[in-house]
């Protein structure tokens, strides 16, 4: 069974890292955070490449890392591959060279064949990493630590500085790689879109912390705190005060609107309130109340940006509010600026934090 | 021009130049990749020729080579010869003054070697000597040319040094730069002419292989 269990912290000059997780099974990890957050710490210290002031580490039942034992299994020694983001060809050897460079020599020449074909870049096979453009650098980065038959995948922000086709091409090659070798992987990013696309299992880390980590709807619906919150990148994020309590649901003040929301465990007056554009729909302003979402705010256009097939919408609705609608709909409704609408969210879509 | 002083000079220069890659490339490669907190003083140490005068170079290694030293003594044990003003001794000069030639370009390759191939490398399973030979290496091997060269180069020019240990024994001792000296004190202009011209076009020869290898790569 796949299994990785870890519980680490490593020091880098002021910089502290402490991360604890252990999961089974999961295809790809996300480790998802802001720059500067740790993460490519911790995926060099999940490789060897740094040593851990303290903790331990378990991969497929075999102990990599135990401090209080003195453990350190090397880099060298470790079943663990790393894609770098900078790829780190070497550049002298052609790409059948620098994607055999890890296999014992009796079968380099099946493996290379066979990562070459898993990665669709069969025809590159003789050319120099010079030669070649960003994302089959990156293919075949990713065939090279693959060809390596390891227990594990790292690779640090993997998709950085391609374009959204190369993105998408590349993303699908690496999970069907990954499914065919039955290999794990752990992907770091910084970026919420590679997050949400790749991620089984998605990993917060903020501020050299492991603030939360599981299966992806999960922490995405519920995120732990606000920091979480707030880097996943929920769009609406503001201040209300509770004004009335019911029922376990509670009425917030936030600007000039009122909301109904689900009332946190221990919350006092004060709240963060978090909004995804996503759970936002708009209606015509002349609409009836038909439908079950208890919140319906009167709310003026100020703005309008596109996203690929989708329209972000900002809205005045006594607070800033984002909504992500399709570009059908928002032609039907007459969405540009200026325009009176009634934004609507569902009681439950409406996530709301303990302060203080 | 004394054919037996240009062989003596090729044949100290091509030894001293072989036996220094021998020593100087795993010492480069140590310096530069095992780094410990003495090493800028062993590379001071190692670069001390560089700037001391040649004569005093060949003070100390005179008093080494001494027959009452431990070092002359131990030779002379072994070999029945003594280290001073012998062929040998001369190598072990050569060796102590050009190493610092060899070993600059050398280290300065290895040090530009991208730190991350290095831990790539690793993380797909490769030893050090897997590492040196196929990653370092073909990158860096113009530096370590280079340095072979001016070895080379600087080898076959020495004199400061060479006369001091070496003296003047023909075929034993005698070089290039000590017969040129030899036949200016001896107002043979001609003949010094001839051989300042061989050290001339070996050293612009040396100094061409070791920029044009450089441009190539720049260009």
């Amino acid at each position: 069974m796949n299994s990785l269990s870890y519980r680490l912290h490593t020091l880098r000059g002021d910089f502290s890292l402490h991360a604890e997780d252990a999961f089974e099974g999961a295809p790809i990890s996300v480790l998802f955070g802001p720059s500067g957050c740790g993460k490519s710490t911790l995926l060099r210290t999940l490789a060897g490449l740094e040593r851990p002031r303290e903790g331990r580490m378990e991969l497929r039942g075999t102990r990599l890392v135990d401090t209080r034992a003195g453990l350190f299994v090397t880099a060298r020694k470790r079943p663990v591959g790393l894609v770098f983001q900078e790829n780190a060809l070497f550049p002298k050897m052609s790409v059948s060279g620098n994607v055999g460079f890890g296999c014992p020599p009796s079968e380099r020449s099946a493996r290379v064949a066979e990562m070459l074909g898993l990665l669709g870049i069969v025809e590159l096979g003789e050319r120099l990493p010079g030669e070649l453009s960003g994302g089959q650098l990156r293919r075949v980065a990713i065939a090279r630590s693959l060809a390596a038959r390891p227990e594990l995948l790292l690779l640090d922000e993997p998709f950085a500085g391609l374009d959204r086709p190369t993105r998408r091409a590349l993303g699908a090659s690496l999970r069907e790689a990954l499914a065919a070798l039955d290999t794990p992987a752990i992907l770091v990013t910084h970026e919420r879109e590679v997050a949400l696309r790749m991620g089984d299992r998605l990993c917060v880390l903020i501020d050299g912390e492991l603030r939360q980590a599981g299966p992806i709807v999960e922490v995405l619906e519920q995120p732990a705190d606000l920091d979480v919150a707030r880097a996943l990148g929920v769009e609406t994020l503001t201040l209300g005060r509770i004004v009335t309590r019911e029922a376990g649901l509670c009425r917030v003040r936030v600007g000039e609107a009122e909301l109904l929301a689900v009332c946190p465990e221990g919350a006092g007056e004060q709240v963060a309130v978090a909004i995804r554009a996503e759970d936002v729909a708009l209606e015509s302003a002349s609409a009836d109340s038909k439908g079950s979402a208890r919140n319906r705010l009167e709310a003026r256009v100020v703005g309008v940006d596109s996203e690929d097939a989708l329209l972000r919408v900002h809205l005045d609705c006594g607070f800033a509010l984002d909504a992500l609608v399709t570009r059908l709909s928002a032609e039907s409704l007459g969405v540009r600026e200026g325009a009176r609408l009634l934004a609507v969210i569902k009681t439950p879509a409406i996530k709301l934090f303990a302060r203080g | 021009m004394d054919l037996a002083a240009l062989m003596l000079s090729v044949k100290l220069a091509s030894l001293t130049t072989a036996c220094l890659l021998l020593v100087g490339v795993p010492l480069a490669a140590w310096l530069a990749f095992r780094p410990r907190r003495f090493s800028p003083l062993v590379e001071a140490l190692l670069s001390l020729p560089m700037v001391l005068p040649p004569t005093v170079l060949g003070y100390y290694l005179l008093v080494a080579f001494a027959p009452d030293s431990w070092l002359g003594a131990a030779f002379q044990a072994s070999f029945g010869t003594h280290l001073a003003f012998s062929f040998a001794g001369l190598w072990l000069g050569s060796m102590i003054y050009s190493l610092p030639f060899a070993l600059a370009p050398t280290l300065a390759a290895f040090r530009a070697v991208d730190e991350t191939l290095l831990e790539a490398a690793a993380t797909l399973g490769a030893g050090r000597l897997k590492t040196f030979f196929r990653v370092v290496l073909p990158s860096a091997w113009p530096g370590v040319l280079a340095g072979a060269v001016l070895a080379f180069a600087h080898t076959m020019g020495e004199f400061g040094v060479v006369l001091m240990i070496g003296g003047n024994v023909s075929g034993e001792t005698r070089t290039l730069s000590i017969a040129l000296y030899d036949q200016m004190q001896a107002l043979d202009y001609a003949g010094a002419s001839k051989t300042a011209f061989v050290l001339l076009a070996i050293a612009f020869v040396a100094l061409s292989v070791t920029h044009s290898v450089g441009f190539r790569r720049r260009a």
